[in-house]
């Protein structure tokens, strides 16, 4: 186990670097100099010539990015070229939302999304899986800032359960987090319910044509325990292999969907640091999610290798 | 003559009547496919026809008639700016389609040809799947996000930014494919008369890469329409005047318990034209590959 361990961060040593190195290299894309692009269409060549001195851009492209990236490890992702403040404040202030908002929707897809893929799975080729099968595409068709956007519209502005925008810290105040959490997480779970409940299905029809079920169903047990005991668990792996793809996914929606209902978060952050040039903002925020990321595959393919053995080798 | 026309009617009308039984088949027997096509196409027309349908110019200001309510003279309404909604969202039709091919042109190829490369050659491989590993740990918008910033906002790098996000996806297919088959026997025999490298890659392998090609492309057209109406949702899509259905969101957004029909509507389209190129991508899915029915990678 630990060798596989050992093995397996190996491998993602590798991509931990492209990871960097794509980061980076977004200030080289822009036309000309990312000076240009950083002061806009206005600035006299005085200013591009500052910002090229501030940034250092006119040393080597390594040695540029051997102080960047030997900065991160240190915490230092330089400063916002905006507002002045260190890039590692700023983002550990708009953390918060951003984390507790995917967990939750996490949370929320894995509890839409098994319970649809089991049933679908379990009722096969009948009107309830052509049912799920429908709302499961239509889950991964509707963009999450939209479907935000009709539930404030249904659950706020309509039924007034909920309040349409805002943000309650979980440290705060506990119900007030779910309640300004719930629709939010709602939007962003939907595609990741929808994708749990397909992988779900498909694997669930896969384990109940196994031996083990019709032995299960000869031996006389519940439909309830065939379902939820011994298929569920095997179905429910090949759903824990893809947590990793499930979180980038989910992230897509959360950056999109923090604007719809106003939460302070890392893809406001990210979405304003685009429209005011703010290059190294944007790229920490960019390499933080894209770390994130790597660390989930990671993480899932351990703990996939730690509950089926087979994987190790 | 009238004996040869005699002879060819009922033949010909049973070959109608054929035709016709077979196509019903498939709408009964592959709906998925055929509701997708048909939403697909009707899309597909009310874009080419845009300019000669729309009633209005879809920049046109017209401040007076701001925030009308959908009615005779503005069927979708007006937005903020009194712009004429029905015109913007037929228009935005166009944009959204146009990205959405554009994008599947530029990924299929590239990943088609990266594919077969890291498919075939052991060394290429490594260094391509491990800088496929790098874009695919970004949150697809993220990426393209931050490709806009520096590139600029345009239709032109909004495709480039949302292909360099997506190629990863038709790369790993094709790899995967190359991979199975370059053990078939037709590769080694082709390879025992000696076919150069290429003739193997692009005349014997390359085609058979196709069906689960096309597959993930329908999927593919699908998340590059979603990607761009979030880019330029949140103001880092397409320029903010030109009419994409991210945009018109976008307008709406400050208006929404006033005029709920800016966002409500174009939502509609892009759901449904979404919704459309997932039921093709499924329903092609279950023609070309049987076994994968129910299944998504």
């Amino acid at each position: 186990m630990i060798s596989y361990i050992f093995r397996r961060t190996l491998v993602s040593i590798p991509v931990v670097l492209v990871v960097a190195i794509l980061t980076f290299s977004i200030t080289y894309i822009a036309p000309g100099n990312a000076a240009f692009a950083i002061a806009g269409d206005e600035a006299t060549p005085e200013d591009i010539e500052q910002i090229t001195e501030e940034l250092g851009l006119n040393r080597p492209f390594l040695v540029q990015f051997g102080s960047w990236f030997g900065g991160i490890f240190r915490g230092d992702f330089g400063r916002s070229l905006f507002s002045g403040h260190t890039v590692t404040e700023l983002i550990s202030n708009r953390i918060e939302p951003t984390v507790t908002l995917t967990i939750l929707g996490l949370l929320l897809s894995l509890l839409i999304g098994l319970p649809m893929g089991v049933v679908a799975g379990w009722k096969a080729h009948s009107w309830l899986d052509r049912v799920i099968m429908f709302l499961s595409v239509l889950g991964f068709s509707v963009p999450a800032f939209w479907l935000g956007f009709m539930l404030i519209l249904m659950f706020a502005v309509g039924l007034r359960w909920f309040p349409a925008i805002g943000y309650v810290s979980v440290f705060d105040s506990i119900p007030l987090f779910f309640r300004s959490m719930t629709l939010p997480a709602l939007s962003v779970a939907v595609s990741g319910a929808a994708i749990i409940a397909r992988m779900t299905r498909s694997s669930m029809l896969e384990v109940l044509n196994e031996d083990y079920i019709r032995t299960a169903r000869a031996k006389g047990l519940l439909e309830k325990a065939i379902l939820f005991r011994h298929s569920l668990k095997a179905a429910a792996l090949p759903v824990a292999t893809i947590v990793g793809l499930l979180l980038a996914g989910l992230l897509t929606g959360v950056v999109v969907t923090e604007t719809v209902f106003t939460i302070p978060g890392l893809g406001r952050l990210a979405a304003d640091a685009v429209v005011r040039r703010d290059i190294p903002v944007l790229q920490a925020v960019v390499l933080v999610m894209g770390g994130v990321i790597v660390f989930t595959n990671l993480a899932t393919d351990v703990v996939y290798a730690w509950l089926d053995p087979r994987v190790r080798y | 003559m009238t004996i040869f026309a005699v002879r060819m009617r009922p033949s010909g009308g049973y070959a109608l009547k054929r035709r016709l039984r077979s196509s019903a088949r498939v709408v009964t027997y592959n709906p998925n496919l055929s509701i997708g096509l048909l939403i697909l196409g009707f899309a597909g027309v009310v874009a080419i026809l845009a300019p000669f349908i729309d009633r209005f110019d879809p920049l046109r200001l017209a401040v007076e008639q701001r925030l009308t309510a959908p009615g005779w003279e503005h069927w979708f309404g007006t937005d903020s700016f009194g712009r004429d909604l029905y015109s913007r969202t037929v228009h935005g039709a166009r944009l959204s389609l146009l990205i959405g091919a554009s994008v599947v042109a530029a990924v299929t190829i590239s990943g088609e040809l990266l594919g077969l490369i890291a498919g075939y050659d052991r060394r290429m491989d490594s260094v391509i799947m491990r800088i496929v590993d790098g874009v695919m740990a970004f949150p697809g918008l993220l990426l393209a996000l931050a490709l806009i910033a520096m590139l600029g906002s345009s239709v032109q790098n909004v495709i480039i930014a949302i292909s360099v996000s997506a190629a990863p996806s038709i790369t790993r297919v094709v790899r995967s494919t190359v991979l199975s088959l370059r053990e078939r026997p037709f590769v080694e025999s082709a390879r025992a008369i000696g076919a150069p490298t290429w003739r193997i890659l692009f005349v014997h392998i390359a085609p058979n890469t196709l069906g689960p090609v096309t597959i993930q492309a329908t999927f593919l057209f699908a998340v590059a329409m979603l990607t761009e109406a979030g880019l330029s949702f949140i103001g880092a899509g397409v320029p903010d005047y030109v009419p994409s259905w991210g945009n018109i969101i976008s307008v709406g957004r400050n208006h929404l318990y006033t005029a709920p029909w800016i966002v409500v509507i174009p939502g509609v389209f892009l759901t449904l034209t979404v919704l459309a190129a997932n039921l093709t991508g499924d329903g092609l899915r279950d023609m070309l590959d049987p076994r994968l029915r129910g299944t998504r990678s």
